[in-house]
């Protein structure tokens, strides 16, 4: 018996997997989307407002300078490449440099990994929704240029539903409140998933 | 060119799931590699020149998602490899230390022995799929070959 054989032979013991059906995979296919959106929006939120005041002389990065909507205004900021892979956004609020932290990674054709760009991360920021509780105690949703206040929009779940259209295109809100000044929220664009919230309002940047 | 998925679940779901088992070591991982594999295909907008093209392209997508799964922080709780065997059933108790031992071969050289000896790829195939120079392959291979002989003695020919 050759090398082969033997090989062949040995493999032979593990079982076959599953069998798929197409109408199977159709299934999948919209749930693989929807998980893959919601992955990149988790990643998004869970790194934004991590980092300090920083500032630009103190990293040792490629900087690109690049322009997106933060807090409903165009603002100028400066992207620094960072050892996880990332970048540094460090930005002018007026009253002082911000900076904070932002990475991704989007899955090719071959399923490798590769890091997002300065750019690309950009375009993702620009397409999420922030949610910002102001010094008098308003709050406020930010989505492109379009700013609107929520405080009193609440149900008694402490639960906001808010449909923002940009450029005929709507993202679908659902705000929560947390506790004591904290908010987390979720974006779809899927009607469908939105549907199942109760107080919507609709904002559009017409 | 495009073939259906269902056909090509036939033909090629076994090998997908061998060559995701022999790099995540665990069948439900390669169960869903398998699974997402065949979801990027049926999604890919790309074109094949033939079923060979198709064939070596889901291989290239089932190891880089495998690899994938193995880097990932967040594993499930998996079974170890010594109790999964415990669950196969082999033809000979050479074909089980066979199996045992290229499962204890580091990933790098497993997954090139496997391509090798159970798909029938050449070196330049290998490299192609695994993105890796001819020479690489060759150096990988032999070293892997060195491994098995090691362990496996008169069971294994390096042929």
């Amino acid at each position: 018996m050759t090398d082969r054989e033997r090989y062949k032979q040995a493999f032979s013991a593990l079982p076959s997997s599953r069998h798929l059906e197409v109408e199977e995979m159709e299934q999948i296919y919209r749930t693989h989307r929807k998980k893959l959106a919601t992955a990149a929006a988790i990643a998004c939120a869970a790194v934004i407002g991590a980092g300090g005041t920083a500032y630009a002389a103190d990293l040792g990065g490629i900087q690109t300078r690049l322009s997106i909507w933060l807090f409903g205004e165009q603002t100028e900021i400066t992207a620094t490449e960072n050892e996880d892979g990332g970048y540094t956004f460090i930005y002018d609020r007026g009253d002082g440099t911000e900076s904070f932290g932002f990475g991704g990674v989007s899955i090719d054709e071959d399923g490798g990994l590769t890091s997002l760009s300065a750019d690309e991360l950009a375009a993702h920021i620009n397409a999420s929704a922030s949610v910002e509780k102001d010094e008098n105690g308003s709050v406020w949703v930010y989505y492109y240029d379009q700013k609107t206040e929520i405080t009193d929009l609440f149900d008694e779940n402490g639960v906001c539903s808010i449909t923002m259209t940009h450029e005929g295109e709507s993202i679908y809100l659902t705000i929560t409140q947390d506790g004591e000044g904290s908010y987390s929220y979720t974006q779809t664009n899927d009607p469908q998933e939105a549907a199942m919230t109760t107080t919507t309002i609709i904002t559009d940047d017409d | 060119m495009r073939l259906s998925v269902q056909k090509l679940a036939e033909s090629c779901q076994s090998s997908l799931f061998a060559a995701a088992f022999s790099i995540c070591q665990n069948a439900q991982d390669a169960e869903d590699v398998v699974q997402d594999t065949f979801v990027q295909y049926y999604t890919t907008k790309k074109e094949f020149e033939d079923e060979q093209h198709i064939r070596a392209w889901l291989i290239r997508v089932a190891v880089n998602k495998a690899k994938n799964v193995t880097r990932t922080f967040w594993r499930r709780n998996r079974i170890s490899i010594e109790d999964y065997m415990e669950t196969l059933v082999f033809e000979t108790p050479e074909a089980e230390n066979l199996f045992e031992t290229v499962m204890q071969l580091p990933e790098k050289y497993r997954i090139v022995i496997h391509l090798y000896y159970y798909e029938d790829y050449t070196v330049g195939e290998i490299a192609g799929i695994l993105k890796l120079s001819e020479s690489n392959v060759k150096i990988r291979l032999s070293r892997g070959r060195a491994m098995l002989k090691e362990v496996l003695k008169e069971e294994w020919n390096n042929d």
